[in-house]
This record gives structure tokens, C-alpha cells and sequence, in this order.
């Protein structure tokens, strides 16, 4: 009889310590989502402050591009009648963007290989803590970048005439575009994996995509075939859409709008291809 | 009293391939249930359907009670795992790893300062608290690690092969902390491939091999079953080897022939002899002895214990 009572006594203890650490540690809702997530933007920030190549990115980088194509540039978009500064100002803005989208998805490759991913999966946290903080912590590395490069930029001559709404919606665009470059990377990350494969294989759409916009130089300067390609493609409406903004003209509005058309379908059908990649990341271990 | 993990007839396939046919596992509280088995026995991917990484195709599984299919979040809040990779950020110091996780887990700032503290000194690694994990040596990195799926006591932790790649000392204190972390009342499942590994740590132990339970029993019950120590002899000549079968046979020993296993003769195998040796090295003086007396010449012998091999040669009747 007393036996029994001890068995069940002890059978009892399991359940109700079991029942009081399942109560201590639910992961759902959204306060939770909120917290975990910022817990995971703090870490990464901080591997991001310990890696020398995230300083050089964020400010050396964007001050070579500027100061490189600029000098080059200047005398001959001058004959064009271009103020090359306000024009290239955009593209290097974005470039360092499409960097730090490049950046998290190694980061991301770099989690998924040690390990680190798998121990926060199988923790109590909020499901989206993972990603929420990679793509939190990159945005803010995103935004440095901007501003680092309109410092380099005021002193050179650079200047933003188009007011505060304008600035607002240059912000906008910076955010979404860097937002979906994180996203489109991060589907390399969880198809290969493997840091070193992402760093190999992550610069390919560079050329076509930044290079081969109006960034650098107006579409009237490509040969027509490919003027097409230039004209319509993401960068180079992003672009159209920052310089407008930048000078305060009458159509930055329909630009900003073809901008945000075009990063905003990218970024729900490249987040829809990652969330399912994401889901499988338990299989084909 | 019900085994505080149950696991039933555990299934799971990637595509094609049927990685888990149907494991059933189980382990009381405060104990520790070594699962055994080679690469690719499906170890790793049990323990994965087990801490809620992978979602099994059929059975069941249940931690206390908490099925881990229809209710996971609940199974994470009550385990802990150390995978097969020394999980921790590299960038980050040893102390912020811990208070990382400490807060993950729902400590509150000073509390996790001060649990880091505690694991860091239990762990030996208080003096490298504030290097970054990636200036760590494998073994250190390993401790942080197990510390790190601690942090918050679980009810039952997961050790997917602890030591794999560790060195012999750092292998030690690794068995050290799991035997410490048993007295503390935790369940711990550990996988491994190293048949002392299991020996030294767990109280019971299951064979995995193709994704099934081919044994289970205690450590004892197993070596019973594979045999235990055993003389390997390698003779210099082949020609002696009829000479050395009458020899063990006056003596009344067993013997064997290595390498026949296979079906296949290897090339030593035609010189090679497994002599069960349940005095040890009291049976291999006697051999040596013996043979020398008879003017035989050994090119090598040696004693050994069951290796997981042996095991599985003895359980399934073909070798990893």
C-alpha cells in the first residue's frame, strides 16, 4: 500500500515538474517572438563588430566606389549634363545593401553548418527568433551603410533636396531593398549550406544585376539591345526611384511606386521559397 | 512507473531510403541509455525525430509524457541536446555563449551572469571565460557546448556522439561531467560509436544497425552475449598454424580464425587466431610461454576487448 503511494508519489513528482518547466518556457506569442528575436539581432551584432571585413564593408567600401567612379566619371556625365555625384549616390547606396544581403546569407550558411541553427531549433524559443534576428541585424548593418556613405557623401558636394517625406521614402526603399536581399540570399544559404559555397557562388548575379543597371551610367549609354534589360530591371527602377527622391522631382512618386512593385514581389516570392526551404531544414541532414 | 522517455516503434524514411524501421527505445529516470551503433545506423536521426529537429514518419515518442510530434514546443522546454557539432557561436566569448542561452531560456540577466559563472567554473573554463570560442581547442569547445545544453537543467539530455573526435583526456572529463550530470537526477541518451563509451557510461544500452534494435540489455548482458577479452595472435609463418591449433587445444582453449568473417580470406587471415581470454593477461603469458617453449614463432600478439565490430559481428553475423 505505501508503495504504491511512493511509486505514484514519485510518478507525480516527473509530471508536476515536468508540467511547471513546459509552463516556464513557452515559446509562442508574440511578446516571446519579439524578445527571442532581439536576443539574436544582439548576438549577431555582435559577431558583426568583431568582423574586421563588416567595417571595411561598411565604410571603406562604399567610399572607394564613390570616390572611384565619381572621379572617373564626373568630366564625362558632365558633357552629358549630369551631376554624376547625385546620380551615383543611389547605386552605391545599394550596392553596400546588396553586400550586407550577401554578408547574412555566409552568416546564415555559417549557422546552419555549425550546428548553431539545429541548438536553437531545438530550443524553447520562438520559432522566427532565427531569422527575425539575422534579418534585424543586417538591416541595421544596412542602414550604417547609408548613413555612413551620405557622410562621405555631404562634404563631396551631395545633396538630398528632396525634403523629409521624400527622405522617408528613401528609407523606405533602402529598408525593402535590403530586406530583400537578405531574403533572395538566404535561399543560397539554405540550398548549399556551406559558408565557403555561398562565399564562392553568392557574387554570380552581381554583374547583371548592379552592373547592368542605370546606376552607374543612364540607359541611353547601353547599346540598344540592351536597353530593355536595363531599363526595366529591379536596380535600375530602385535607382530611378532614389534619384528622384534624392533631387525632390515631380515624378518620384511613380517611381518610388514601380520600386517598391518590384522589391516588394521579390521579396513575397523569394521569402515564400525560403520559408519552405527553412521547413525542410530538418530533412537531408 | 512510467520510463520518463518512451519511444515506439519509431519510423522514418528521406525519400526513398528508410533510415528508421521501427525503434522502440525507453529509459528510467536518472539513468543513462547508451545507444550504440555504426555510421549511418540512423543514431543521429533517432535523436533528431527526438528532439523535435525532425518530425518521424510513424510510432510515437513521448518525454514525460509530452507526445513529441503533436506537442513539441512543450518536449523542447524539457530537454536539452549536444549534437555532433560543438554548437556555439565563435565570435562570442565563452561567458556570452552561456548568458546568451540564459536569456534564450528565459533567465533573467543576473541570473544568467551568474549561471554562466557556475557552468563556466564546473567546466574548467572559467580562466578562458572572456577568449572568444573560436581561439578554443576542440576538447574546451566541447565543454562549452555540453555546458551550454545545461544552462536551464533539462529533464532528459541528448548526447549525440560527445566524444568523436575528442582526445583520450579530454574524452575522460567529458565521461566525468556525464557521470556528474547523472548524479544530479538528470535522464541522459547518449549515442555513440565507441563500445567503452557505452561500458563506462550507461546502465543500459540498445544496438541500433539499419535503423533498427537489433539488442538491449545492460553492458553486461551485451558482453555476455558478444564475449569478452580476447587474444588476437598473428603468426610468422603460416605453415605453424596447424601446430598452433593442437597446442590450444591441449592447453583447452578456444580459438577462432580472424578474418574468415567476411567470407572473404584477408591476408592475414590465414595466420591469424582469436583466442577468448577470460584471465586476461594471465591467458596470453601462458600462451606466449607456451609457444615459445614449442619453438613457434608469433609475429604479433595482442590483448584485446570486443570492438564494435566484434559486437556486431556477434548480434547480426556481418561486420559495420
Amino acid at each position: 500500500m505505501s508503495q504504491s503511494k511512493v511509486e505514484r508519489g514519485f510518478d507525480s513528482d516527473v509530471r508536476g515538474l515536468a508540467r511547471e518547466m513546459v509552463a516556464q518556457r513557452r515559446e509562442t506569442g508574440v511578446r516571446r517572438a519579439v524578445e527571442d528575436s532581439l536576443l539574436i539581432t544582439g548576438r549577431n551584432l555582435i559577431r558583426l563588430k568583431r568582423n574586421p571585413i563588416v567595417i571595411v564593408a561598411i565604410a571603406i567600401f562604399p567610399m572607394v566606389f564613390l570616390l572611384g567612379f565619381w572621379i572617373v566619371g564626373q568630366k564625362l556625365f558632365a558633357a552629358q549634363g549630369i551631376n554624376y555625384l547625385q546620380y551615383l549616390l543611389p547605386v552605391v547606396n545599394l550596392q553596400a545593401l546588396y553586400f550586407a544581403g550577401l554578408g547574412s546569407a555566409i552568416m546564415l550558411a555559417k549557422d546552419i553548418e555549425t550546428g548553431m541553427m539545429q541548438r536553437c531549433r531545438a530550443m524553447p524559443i520562438s520559432r522566427v527568433a532565427v531569422v527575425a534576428g539575422l534579418v534585424l541585424a543586417y538591416v541595421v548593418r544596412g542602414l550604417l551603410a547609408t548613413m555612413v556613405l551620405m557622410a562621405i557623401a555631404y562634404p563631396l558636394g551631395f545633396r538630398f533636396n528632396g525634403g523629409p517625406i521624400a527622405a522617408l521614402g528613401y528609407l523606405i526603399l533602402v529598408l525593402t531593398f535590403t530586406a530583400t536581399c537578405i531574403t533572395g540570399y538566404s535561399i543560397l544559404a539554405l540550398k548549399l549550406r556551406s559558408p565557403t559555397l555561398v562565399d564562392a557562388v553568392a557574387i554570380i548575379p552581381y554583374t547583371p544585376l548592379v552592373l547592368m543597371s542605370n546606376g552607374f551610367s543612364p540607359t541611353e549609354n547601353f547599346p540598344a539591345w540592351l536597353q530593355p534589360v536595363v531599363r526595366y530591371q529591379p536596380v535600375s527602377v530602385t535607382c530611378d526611384a532614389l534619384r528622384a527622391l534624392v533631387s525632390g522631382s515631380e515624378g518620384s512618386l511613380v517611381f518610388f511606386g514601380a520600386s517598391l512593385l518590384w522589391l516588394g514581389g521579390l521579396l513575397v516570392i523569394l521569402g515564400l521559397w525560403s520559408v519552405r526551404l527553412y521547413r525542410r531544414l530538418g530533412s537531408a541532414d | 512507473m512510467d520510463p520518463i522517455l518512451e519511444v515506439k516503434n519509431l519510423t522514418k524514411r528521406f525519400g526513398e531510403t528508410v533510415v528508421l524501421r521501427g525503434v522502440n527505445l525507453s529509459a528510467e529516470r536518472g539513468t543513462v541509455l547508451g545507444v550504440l551503433g555504426p555510421n549511418g545506423a540512423g543514431k543521429t536521426t533517432a535523436i533528431n525525430c527526438l528532439t523535435t529537429l525532425l518530425v518521424p514518419d510513424g510510432g510515437e515518442a513521448r518525454i514525460a509524457g509530452y507526445d513529441v510530434v503533436s506537442d513539441p514546443a512543450a518536449v523542447r522546454s524539457l530537454i536539452g541536446l549536444t549534437g555532433q557539432f560543438a554548437a556555439v557561436d565563435e565570435a562570442l566569448t565563452a561567458r556570452e555563449n552561456l548568458v546568451l542561452f540564459g536569456r534564450l531560456l528565459r533567465l533573467k540577466r543576473n541570473a544568467a551572469k551568474r549561471r554562466a559563472d557556475e557552468l563556466l567554473a564546473q567546466f574548467e573554463l572559467s580562466e578562458a571565460a572572456n577568449r572568444p570560442v573560436k581561439t578554443f581547442s576542440g576538447g574546451m569547445r566541447r565543454r562549452l557546448d555540453l555546458a551550454a545544453s545545461i544552462v536551464v537543467l533539462p529533464l532528459v539530455l541528448f548526447l549525440d556522439e560527445p566524444t568523436t573526435g575528442l582526445d583520450p583526456r579530454s574524452r575522460q572529463q567529458l565521461w566525468a561531467v556525464v557521470k556528474d550530470l547523472k548524479a544530479q537526477g538528470i535522464t541522459i541518451v547518449l549515442t555513440t560509436q565507441y563500445l567503452e563509451e557505452a561500458d563506462a557510461l550507461a546502465d543500459q544500452i540498445v544496438v541500433i544497425d539499419r535503423g533498427q534494435v537489433i539488442a538491449e540489455g545492460t553492458v553486461d548482458e551485451l558482453k555476455d552475449r558478444v564475449g569478452g577479452r580476447f587474444c588476437e595472435l598473428r603468426l610468422e609463418r603460416a605453415v605453424d598454424l596447424e601446430r598452433v591449433k593442437r597446442v590450444l587445444d591441449q592447453m583447452g582453449l578456444d580459438y577462432a580464425q580472424v578474418g574468415a568473417r567476411d567470407g572473404e580470406r584477408t591476408e592475414g587471415s590465414a595466420k591469424t587466431l582469436a583466442v577468448p581470454a577470460a584471465e586476461g593477461a594471465k591467458t596470453l603469458t601462458e600462451i606466449v610461454l607456451k609457444l615459445e617453449s614449442e619453438g613457434i614463432d608469433l609475429a604479433d600478439i595482442s590483448l584485446r576487448r570486443p570492438s564494435l565490430d566484434d559486437v556486431f559481428f556477434a548480434l547480426t553475423g556481418h561486420t559495420t
